[in-house]
């Protein structure tokens, strides 16, 4: 190169950037100030999708399910509700406090499948009870039902009463020493055992030890014996993932308010933000006719959703992002699939940085950030057991082919069937223990793994296996930072709504790309010399 | 910014060169990408170098598709030893040594019969050694015999050719170093298998202390003797060589690869365009500091 193009392409590259990140402030000023840009349409709030599959053989006679819906309560907003028939007629009830779903049919024969799906916002809230506040309390008329004993929460038997006796509960003391007494028992003094039957509160008392049921029940047994209304509440842990499991816990009335306790996940005066109400009192999360092999999951996915308020609150006009993603939902193109697709300009920023400021080798230049691809439906951690054993499992295929002396492409043709075998074998035994988690290996970038396992096998080969489970190491360090950094809440929220970002992230990489500078790494590869100087 | 210059302390002083640096101040600026295959592609070096007077290691077959495949026995008929190379190899993989034994051949501790060795070729063919694995070119090459003048760095019933690795900044050479297979090594010369690299002086053609892996050796770690001292043969031969190729390649920054026959004297096995840093190592001394 000439000396005149070496200063040419130096202005470039010190231009360049400059120009870009320009741009990118321009275009971001703009939205800002004129598109009415701001937090509240930007920030994406977490939410569930939640979906409720149910499924049963009808025998040509009548089929009767139903299944307590959630509703739009303080703590949680349920929207986008949409409810699988199947031949089935469907009819929401509504009563005072809760809501079932029910599907009937008079006659109905073969499989059928019903489901109901919504999309979830909840949030955590908390009281704070004053500590001067009586036990004794006005108690509207409405909620008086609260007060009285039945058959799971014998609030009347004497043997309560003798509990509340040695708890010194009385209605002399603050309401908040009692239920502080109350939470105390059956939180900590009480062992939690995992059971599944229905425990009533007497029950738990005597055995000492409950599931969260058989807590609550006693929790609102010794509230309503000592005259503070009180109720069981029904509903989901969100997490994500398939799953049978529901929750209970207990609501108190306290001076005009209905007051959370979970004595399972201590909680006291608090309701977590993955709580989801599902109903009240004493009612069956779902029920169903008999002998009609009824089987059905919940399952849960983690979504961001701009808040509809926010959005509203944004001028239209072609360059307003935000309302062309709402558009994008509208017609269900995937979201999800395009937030990945735009945060990887971000997630190969950590693979950059890591291999030219700090010098780790990879298995491949960008290997990592597409394996952080797949992190994203199998999660973190999981997904970092699931890559080492498909790795292991690789190179064991690898070995045994290397003994056939087969040309390379049918070989990795073998190595990427091997792989596909063997994440289809994790999924059914990960469908079979009830590990749902396992089953979403199936959705791996498989290519990608094949070639890692090849890379693996070629430098374990050559420089040996620890060297080449040494590279492993770091490709799985760098693909978790990538990770990281494209399921970061608020960057994707701003890469989202502010694409011009990438901008940024290009003048980032042309300065890194000129860098002369020495790689972390080298100090320690030149060590020895520099205790020479 | 503070900090980058203090951690540039270290480096400067002793005008190390890093990878950032090396690639974006003398591999970018002086080797055009267009100019790479005359050295990526080995044969094409091999003859480019022959036919501007630079002797080179002679080439007995090259196995282009599956018809020269079919015909390498006959190529190498009464050709005792030869090695087998893949055309775009990188890093040393996909080199095989190979001794006649009677029917059969011999390479390292393993014996092979002809389909190995087609087999291999064929390996070689489909490009499983070849950068991004595209179809490769295998070619029969004539074995190198170790000059006897270089033995002194060898530990006894190692088998191996030594290398002089030379890097010229256009005619001009920069740092040099000789590699030596050790049994760590197996009997190869990269210095990242467990080969010891050592400097040599260009003043002088007498070689100085060396390397192991990142570290500075004094002695040779399996023979015990001192490495520093000792003239490499054909040394200047290498540099009077060396310094034309730049121009005929066309690329401004290159590492040579010399091997010192013991019948032919010294000879270029390669040219690469991306030389490594660990030469710096060898030689205690930092290639910025040459450059100045």
């Amino acid at each position: 190169m000439s000396v005149k193009a070496r200063k040419h392409s130096r202005l470039l590259t010190g231009l360049l950037p400059a120009l870009l990140v320009l741009g990118a402030s321009v275009m971001a000023f703009y939205k800002i100030s004129y598109l009415g840009y701001n937090l509240d349409a930007v920030i994406q709030s977490e939410s569930y999708y939640l979906e409720t599959v149910m499924e049963f053989d009808g025998h040509g006679t009548a089929v009767e399910i139903s299944m307590a819906l959630p509703q739009t309560l303080a703590n949680q907003t349920v929207s986008d509700e949409a409810f699988g028939s199947d031949d089935m007629k469907f009819v929401v009830q509504t009563n005072s406090l809760n809501r079932r779903g029910i599907w009937k049919a008079k006659k109905i024969s073969g499989r059928h499948s019903i489901s109901y799906t919504a999309t979830i916002i909840t949030k955590n809230r908390r009281f704070t009870i004053d500590s001067t506040l009586p036990t004794e309390q006005v108690i509207p008329k409405k909620i008086a039902r609260s007060l009285l004993a039945d058959t799971a929460i014998q609030s009347d038997s004497p043997e309560i009463a003798a509990l509340a006796d040695s708890l010194h509960l009385s209605t002399d003391s603050t309401i908040l020493y009692n239920i502080s007494n109350i939470y105390q028992y059956v939180t900590y003094d009480m062992k939690y055992v995992k059971y599944s039957g229905t425990t009533d509160a007497l029950t738990a008392y005597h055995l000492g030890e409950a599931s969260c049921g058989g807590k609550s029940r006693l929790m609102v047994a010794l509230g309503r014996y000592l005259g503070i209304p009180a109720r069981l509440v029904g509903g989901k842990i969100l997490s994500t993932g398939k799953s049978k499991a529901t929750h209970i816990w207990v609501e108190y009335y306290i001076h005009g308010y209905w007051v959370p306790f979970c004595p399972t996940n201590h909680y006291f005066s608090e309701i977590p933000s993955n709580y989801l109400i599902l109903y009240y009192g004493e009612q069956p999360v779902i029920t169903h006719t008999k002998d009609i092999n009824f089987k059905y999951y919940f399952n849960l996915k983690k979504r961001l959703t701009t808040t509809n308020a926010g959005l509203a609150s944004l001028k239209h006009h072609p360059l307003d992002i935000l309302n062309i993603w709402a558009t994008f939902k509208r017609v269900s193109i995937s979201l999800e699939l395009l937030k990945i697709i735009i945060m990887l300009p971000i997630g190969v920023l950590a693979v950059v940085f890591f291999r030219n400021i700090i010098g780790l080798e990879t298995f491949g230049t960008f290997m990592p950030a597409l394996i952080a691809i797949g992190f994203r439906d199998t999660g973190l951690w999981q997904g970092a057991i699931l890559f080492i054993l498909i790795m292991i499992f690789g190179a064991i295929v690898r070995l045994i082919l290397t003994r056939l002396q087969l040309l390379h492409t049918p070989r990795l043709a073998i190595i990427l069937s091997g792989v596909v075998l063997f994440n289809l074998g994790l999924t059914i035994v990960g469908v079979q223990v009830g590990w749902l988690d396992l089953a979403r290996v199936a959705l791996f970038p498989l290519v990608i793994l094949t070639l890692t396992v090849e890379r693996f096998s070629l430098i374990s080969e050559e420089y040996g296996v620890w060297e080449a489970a040494r590279i492993t190491l770091l490709t799985l360090f760098v693909a978790a930072t990538a990770f990281s950094l494209m399921s970061w809440r608020l960057l994707q929220s701003v890469v989202i709504s502010f694409p011009e970002t990438i901008l940024v992230v290009i003048a980032v990489y042309i300065y890194i790309g000129r860098y002369s500078g020495f790689r972390l790494m080298e100090y320690s590869r030149f060590r020895h010399l520099f205790a020479r100087v | 910014m503070r900090i980058t210059h203090l951690l540039g302390l270290l480096p400067s002083k002793l005008g190390l060169l890093g990878i950032n640096a090396r690639n974006v101040e003398l591999i970018y600026t002086n080797n055009e990408r267009k100019f790479f295959p005359n050295v990526d592609n080995k044969l094409r070096c091999k003859e480019l170098l022959s036919a501007h007077g630079i002797p080179v290691p002679q080439t007995y077959h090259a196995v282009t598709g599956l018809e020269s495949l079919r015909v390498w026995q006959k190529a190498l008929e009464g050709v005792h030893s030869f090695v087998i190379k893949p055309n775009r190899g990188y890093g040393g993989s996909g080199i095989l040594l190979v001794e006649r034994k009677g029917e059969l051949f011999q390479s390292g501790s393993t014996t092979l019969d002809v389909e190995d060795i087609t087999f291999h070729v064929q390996q070689i063919f489909n490009g499983a050694f070849s950068r991004d694995n595209v179809s490769d070119t295998a070619y029969f090459e004539e074995r190198i015999i170790n000059h006897p003048g270089v033995d002194a760095f060898i530990a006894d019933g190692v088998e191996g050719v030594t290398d002089v690795r030379i890097i010229f900044k256009g005619n001009r050479p920069l740092m040099a170093m000789m590699r030596v297979p050790t049994r760590e090594s197996d009997g190869k010369a990269n210095l990242h298998q467990g080969g010891l690299g050592v400097g040599i002086d260009l003043e002088t053609g007498l070689s100085l202390n060396g390397c192991h892996y990142n570290k500075v050796i004094t002695h040779h770690p399996e023979t015990g003797n001192p490495l520093s001292g000792i003239p490499i043969p054909h040394f200047f031969e290498m540099i009077e060589y060396g310094a034309g190729i730049s121009d005929i390649i066309k690329l401004g920054y290159i590492g040579v690869d010399f091997v010192c026959d013991a019948r032919h004297g010294p000879l270029v096995l390669e040219v690469n365009a991306r030389p490594g840093l660990n030469i710096q190592i060898a030689n205690e001394e930092g290639l910025k500091k040459r450059l100045q």
